[in-house]
């Protein structure tokens, strides 16, 4: 103990600083606790040490979280992804590389994935390549990942994709990413795409035969800054 | 128009992307990891009080369930498990660094007055600062219990120690503490 051991509980009807911090912690007997406590309560200097010891935990348990570094979050990821993979039960076939979104100069996706500050630890654990299982509450956290990725799938077709847009009613919009998901177990496409307002992202997770013919909007969110 | 799907969160559980990991799904452990990792970190900042040494922890905490995935025996929750690992990572690196004289921990300056003296501080401590002046064993339990909130039945496990010694952990780092932030006046005790 750093702390001056006081006089022993009963020498002067004061409990010691030890016990009073072990009945703090919950360490006696409920009925040993009972009989401290009441002889705390009767005791000024007593009653104000277990005050003391509330707003020490009280302090500490409102201590902020620290945020991962998106940097350190790289790293991890790269470190996992450079792990030796498992054998995989039921091996997907090899994927084409995925192209190039569009036209689209890849100095201007690099641009929004830099105006993209917060990132999600879970998200960057992912590797952009895999089909990343997601559930709906992770919309935003996955968008945030995905703008500059074009892993489009069906969509890399730019008459493809512009006829999908146009038949879930967003033809206007600028396809900022997308990457192929699985979601609710299905496999689905999900595209980040521009609203119009600066910080501001609409998701959109479609099917992934959506196109001229049709689609279906799995999901859809609008997330980022502003109301 | 677009038509909904219903709204489902078919989410999977801990145990059920680390059983997905076994069987090969690339994707399971990252994902298993992204839900634990920020916990993960606060426990390694907190305890090792050096962003780098906790990123290298985490790192290491990560690679090593990774590769054990097969001894995972369902016997503690997989959050447990992980913290286990964490933990025990966090205690190999800072015997480490005691070991390694010229190397300096932590990075930050030390408080220079012994816990002893301390009651003549005119000044209280940050709470981070009073945290990495408790010795190893009383930071990692205060850590886990009172920072991040874990009960102490758990951290129990995680330390592999009776819930009792857990509960003394805790109950000398908060004295030290309470005089430490200056809710407690050393001297009258």
């Amino acid at each position: 103990m750093t702390v001056p051991a006081g006089p022993p509980s009963g020498a002067d009807g004061r409990p010691d600083l030890e016990l009073l911090a072990d009945l703090d912690a919950g360490l006696l007997e409920p009925e040993r606790a009972e009989r401290v406590r009441a002889a705390a309560l009767a005791d000024p200097q007593a009653a104000a040490a277990l005050a003391a010891l509330t707003a020490t935990r009280a302090e500490l348990a409102g201590l902020p979280a620290p945020p991962v570094p998106p940097d350190v979050a790289a790293r991890w990821a790269a470190a996992l992804d450079a792990a030796p993979r498992r054998e995989t039960a039921c091996p997907e076939p090899a994927r084409a590389r995925p192209r190039v979104l569009g036209s689209r100069p890849r100095r201007r996706v690099a641009g929004a994935v830099l105006a993209v500050a917060a990132v999600v630890a879970g998200v960057l654990l992912a590797r952009p390549d895999d089909r990343l299982v997601i559930s709906r509450v992770e919309l935003a956290a996955v968008a945030r990942s995905t703008i500059g990725v074009d892993d489009l799938g069906g969509l890399a077709d730019p008459a493809t994709r512009a006829g999908c847009l146009t038949a879930v009613g967003r033809v206007d919009d600028e396809v900022l990413g997308g990457r192929r998901v699985r979601l609710d177990g299905e496999q689905a496409l999900l595209l980040v795409l521009s609203t119009g307002t600066l910080g501001r992202f609409r998701v959109l997770v479609v099917d992934p035969a959506c196109g001229a013919d049709g689609g279906t909007v799995l999901a859809e969110q609008v997330i980022g800054a502003g109301r | 128009m677009p038509t909904y799907a219903p709204a489902v969160i078919p989410t999977r559980t801990d145990e059920e992307l680390l059983a997905a990991h076994r069987a090969g799904d690339d994707g399971a452990f990252a994902e298993l990891a992204g839900r634990h990792a920020d916990r993960m970190w606060g426990v390694a900042v907190r305890t090792l009080h050096d962003q780098d040494e906790a990123a290298d922890a985490v790192q290491e905490t990560l690679l090593a369930a990774h590769r054990a995935a097969d001894r995972f025996r369902g016997d503690a929750s997989v959050r447990t498990w992980l913290h286990r690992i964490l933990v025990n990572t966090c205690m190999d690196r800072l015997r480490d660094a005691r070991r390694r004289p010229t190397v300096p921990w932590p990075d930050h300056e030390m408080p220079a007055v012994r816990p002893d003296a301390v009651a003549e501080l005119a000044t209280r401590m940050a709470v981070s600062d009073a945290l990495a002046t408790l010795p190893d064993f009383q930071r990692v339990a205060i850590v886990l219990v009172d920072v991040q909130g874990f009960g102490v039945a758990e951290v129990a496990r995680i330390l592999d120690v009776p819930v009792g010694t857990v509960k003394s952990r805790c109950a000398r780092g908060r004295t030290r503490l309470a005089v430490l932030l200056g809710h407690l006046r050393g001297e009258q005790w």
